[in-house]
């Protein structure tokens, strides 16, 4: 695959739907890139699995590096092969260790409040 | 990524991406959902506002809440609880535009990770659920799913006659259960083994008594369901992250189902071997055919929700006010309770006595002392380790709680019969029937019973009324009567 990340690293292992769009983290509102499944899969620039970070001001995104350049996405049109921190919006979970495939939205509003 | 997905996501973006994303947006295909309910407007939008029209198969909301009693484990009744999930409802129906919905709220004692609604509006969450939905706004979904499908007036008779026979056949199944045990002739293998099966019947029940909706009702549900939290102000990817539960759940569950299947095989009984195969299976794949992927579902759902929300700005979810609410003492008490009874329960199952006693003890003290599922599962346990007054003191609180349990009386009745005390059987039986806002399940019972005291003529008259009157029941009601 594309990436090199470390295995334990938040990495974006799937689009949901046709397509993503991917967005200039300090502007939301702007969508920079299209990003089509065959792109994802496939052997060009947007080549998935892409690695990932939470963005904490702004829980519904996720911050993504694609061929180097950084991103944000909708957190909610991707899966992810691992649990994301908790929102910013009950603020009292911690991320959850394991390296069990999860699906990116599942993200803990929750995990690590056991 | 199951097959239906990717030959869902095989037709995507042919397009190259050579540009800004605004460049070649419009030439990208709109594949969207599989069928076109959803696609050019919400279906918020579609739904035509003012007085609810009751489903044509809707009984009454009380006799509803009655009779949805007799699913197996019955009710977990929680003041604060139920107060704060009817509330959500109550926010929900408000944005829809539709007035006068009937219906409440209940929890069901019940480990599956399952909801369902019935025509008379109640919603029926699992106590399962109430453990693992992590936010307000997850709880908010799947209570906005199940309503729409009350909105969407998905209650009609063929899916009523749908769940009645599912109903009828394990219950022929649960029968055929019990003549194996009763005929079996060394009792105190027979007895574990009998209880094992009987057991893994319930829990087959459990599963499959529910609402078996078509891959377009489901995929409704959901999208309306997502309007709602929207309009409702919850946040609208709860519904994401809540069908990324049931899919966790649903593989978790099919191991057990395997596990089951298995157990069935170990009966010993070769005809109930299998007939139990055979109807346990015939009834899996009835459900399954009809049920569309929760992978599918997910990601329909996040289409629909880019499709007509995308620009906005999405609410995020919320724990803070559902971990208020599940932490306060009386609550979490509950809760940690039932999660108990229903390891014990699991304990058991699996040969583990001592741990499975530990557990039940603790689940039937504080808050639940007096509640009939943790009584249930201690009495079980108490009679595999031979404490028998224990389990018979247990069961006594399990019949008398506030909220009956269908399966105490179904046990009551079985040990009854099994010993020979059929006058007493027989009073159990009308106990049930009039519990239980007179379901038909109880009428086999009551003509085999009447059989068995000598009281051939009035089993006859039972077994005509029975006919009449609840026809889906003839045959088993004529079977009871050629006991």
């Amino acid at each position: 695959m594309g990436s090199a990340a470390a295995a334990d690293e938040l990495q974006i292992t799937n689009l949901r739907g046709n397509s993503v769009d991917l967005f200039g983290c300090d502007d939301l509102s702007k969508s920079v890139w299209r990003v089509s499944q065959s792109e994802f899969r496939g052997p060009g620039k947007f080549r998935g699995p892409w690695p990932a970070t939470k963005e904490p001001d702004k829980p519904m995104f996720l911050r993504v590096v694609v061929n180097g350049d950084r991103y944000c996405v909708k957190a909610y049109l991707v899966e992810a092969n691992t649990p994301v921190p908790a929102t910013s919006a009950g603020g009292e979970c911690q991320p959850k260790g394991g390296k069990q495939s999860k699906p990116a939205f599942s993200r803990g509003v929750g995990e690590g409040c056991r | 990524m199951r097959p239906a997905a990717l030959v869902c996501f095989s037709v995507m973006c042919a397009v190259g991406c050579s540009g800004g994303a605004e460049q070649w947006k419009a030439k990208l295909p709109d594949i969207g959902l599989s069928s076109s309910k959803g696609e050019k407007a919400t279906l918020l939008s579609e739904l035509k506002p003012g007085q609810y029209q009751p489903s044509t198969v809707a009984i009454g909301e009380e006799k509803d809440l009655t009779r949805q009693r007799a699913q197996p484990f019955g009710f977990v009744r929680q003041a604060r609880l139920e107060e704060f999930l009817s509330g959500i409802r109550a926010r929900l129906l408000a944005v829809s535009g539709k007035t006068g919905v009937p219906g409440q709220v209940r929890i069901m004692a019940s480990e599956e990770f399952n909801a369902y609604s019935t025509a008379d509006g109640n919603v029926y969450v699992s106590m399962r659920c109430i453990e693992e939905l992590e936010n307000l706004d997850e709880v908010a979904a799947i209570l906005a799913h199940e309503m729409s499908h009350v909105l969407l007036s998905h209650h009609t008779a063929d899916l009523f006659a749908d769940v009645q026979h599912r109903g009828r056949a394990l219950y022929e199944l649960g029968l055929d259960t019990k003549n194996m045990v009763n005929g079996n002739k060394k009792p105190p293998k027979g007895d574990r083994q009998g209880r094992d099966t009987a057991e893994t019947v319930v829990r087959v029940t459990d599963k499959l008594v529910l609402p078996a909706w078509t891959r377009g009702q489901e995929k409704e549900a959901d999208l309306l369901g997502v309007d709602l939290l929207i309009e409702a102000g919850y946040s609208p990817v709860a519904m994401i992250s809540m069908l990324e539960k049931l899919r966790g759940w649903e593989r978790t569950d099919e191991e057990r189902n395997n596990a089951l299947l298995a157990r069935i095989q170990e009966t010993g009984n070769q005809s109930w071997q299998e007939k139990g195969r055979v109807v346990y299976k015939d009834l899996l794949d009835r459900v399954a055919v009809n049920h569309p992927k929760t992978e599918e579902r997910i990601n329909e759902t996040a289409a629909y929700l880019e499709r007509h929300y995308g620009s906005r700005t999405l609410a995020e979810p919320r724990v803070g006010p559902w971990k208020a609410v599940v932490e306060r003492p009386d609550v979490k008490q509950v809760m940690i309770n039932y999660k108990l009874a229903f390891a014990a329960q699991a304990a058991l199952e699996n040969g583990k006595g001592q741990e499975a006693y530990s557990a039940a003890k603790k689940a039937a003290a504080g808050p639940t002392a007096a509640d009939a599922y943790p009584n249930v599962v201690l009495s079980r346990v108490a009679d595999a380790l031979g404490h028998h007054p224990e389990a018979v003191s247990a069961l006594v609180r399990a019949v008398n709680a506030k909220e009956p349990v269908a399966l105490v009386y179904e046990e009551l009745i079985d040990v009854h019969e099994r010993s020979g005390n059929i006058k007493e059987a027989l009073g159990w039986t009308d106990k049930a029937s009039r519990v239980f806002a007179d379901d038909p399940q109880w009428r086999p019972h009551k003509i085999r019973l009447l059989r068995k005291a000598g009281r051939v003529a009035e089993a006859a008259v039972a077994t005509q009324e029975c006919s009449l009157k609840t026809p889906d029941w003839k045959r088993l009601c004529e079977r009871a009567n050629r006991t």
